[in-house]
């Protein structure tokens, strides 16, 4: 009997920026600093995070959308599935502290 | 402590009118204490009058870290070399007022052991020259390194322990009035039985760091952002540990040769 497998749902959610007109990035290699002028808080945030925070300024995406943009930062080795649950816990965490939104769920 | 710096007409414009004064009254008779006072109201709690010099200074940088909003304020001792200047932001007892004593001694100027000063228009630091805080064992350590130094006696019990104040070289009182081009941001980090290593430290990490030594950055908002961005951008980061200040001038030295 084969394992019981789930199909992979696409999740058609698009994040995209609080305020993109508020926030201002600067990176190094080692990370980004994000200030948002909104609240006035500043942010350190990893390479990668600051990154997802780069392409959203540009344009709102899906967390797929946000894969194919970002290659850079996974080993190949890795599995879709897990690339895309990183990169959603990173989203999560810029939604927590107010950065970016969510929109379009179904 | 001031033999070197000028005196003002009495008319003359000044930012801040401060004073140190005895307090009255029977209780002060018995335990005498001082107040400082900022454009004539009193501020803070009265201290002991052998704390008067210290009182002092600690009320200047009040006065300059609660006004000076021209600048963008950073809690870090700045000195300089050939007209670059290295800013030592850090911790109380990350050792930057030792260094940044050790180091005027053996030929930087001294812009300040306590508040950076960053122009915002043309990104240089201002100088505000003044006594040297010393704390604690340091106040051993400076006397034994620099034997010819100017220094008050110790004053122990304050809320920082025993400080004493140090005179600034007499170049650097007489170059008070120069900004330097900041090159360098280096962390200090003094631990007793640490080697001397400099190295590179990460730029992102600098940059939060002075967020949170500076006093001010909030108040100036994207602006305060955008210039901290610019300075990291302008200078070398690094993390020093050491233990020893003829390690630390000999390290130094190197650094402004161009050798690190």
């Amino acid at each position: 009997m084969l394992p019981e497998t789930k199909p992979v749902q696409p999740d058609s959610s698009r994040w995209s920026p609080l305020d993109p007109d508020n926030l201002q990035l600067r990176s190094w290699d080692s990370g980004t600093v994000v200030y948002n002028g909104l609240s006035g808080d500043t942010h350190l945030l990893s390479p990668l995070a600051g990154d997802i925070l780069h392409q959203l300024k540009t344009a709102p995406a899906t967390r797929e959308q946000l894969l194919g943009a970002l290659p850079d930062h996974f080993r190949e080795e890795k599995e879709s599935d897990e690339k895309l649950d990183i990169i959603e816990i990173i989203l999560h965490d810029l939604q927590a502290i107010d950065l970016v939104i969510c929109s379009g769920r179904h | 402590m001031y033999a070197g710096f000028d005196t003002c007409p009495e008319d003359a414009f000044a930012d801040f009118h401060v004073a140190v004064i005895r307090e009255s009254g029977l209780l002060n008779w018995m335990k005498p204490r001082a107040r400082f006072y900022f454009d004539g109201r009193p501020s803070f709690i009265p201290l002991p009058v052998s704390q008067s010099f210290a009182m002092l200074e600690w009320g200047l940088n009040w006065c300059v870290a609660a006004h000076g909003h021209q600048y963008l304020i950073i809690h870090a001792a700045v000195i300089e070399r050939e007209g670059r200047a290295a800013i030592l932001p850090g911790a109380p007892g990350a050792g930057k007022s030792t260094l940044c004593a050790g180091l005027i001694n053996r030929g930087w100027r001294l812009l300040s052991d306590e508040l950076a000063l960053l122009d915002l228009d043309s990104g240089l630091v201002c100088g505000m020259c003044r006594p040297v805080n010393l704390k604690n064992a340091s106040i051993d350590v400076i006397r034994r390194f620099a034997p010819h130094a100017v220094m008050t006696g110790p004053v122990p019990d304050t809320t920082k322990g025993t400080i004493a104040l140090m005179r600034p070289p007499e170049e650097s009182i007489a170059a008070r009035d120069a900004p330097a081009r900041p090159a360098w941001i280096i962390v200090p980090d003094y631990s007793p039985e640490a080697s001397p290593e400099l190295v590179p430290h990460d730029r992102a990490l600098a940059f939060m760091l002075l967020a949170e030594q500076s006093f001010n950055y909030d108040i100036h908002g994207k602006n305060g952002f955008a210039a901290v961005g610019r300075l990291i951008d302008a200078c070398h980061c690094y993390r020093f540990s050491y233990s020893n200040l003829e390690d630390a001038v000999r390290i130094f030295d190197r650094l402004a040769g161009g050798c690190e």
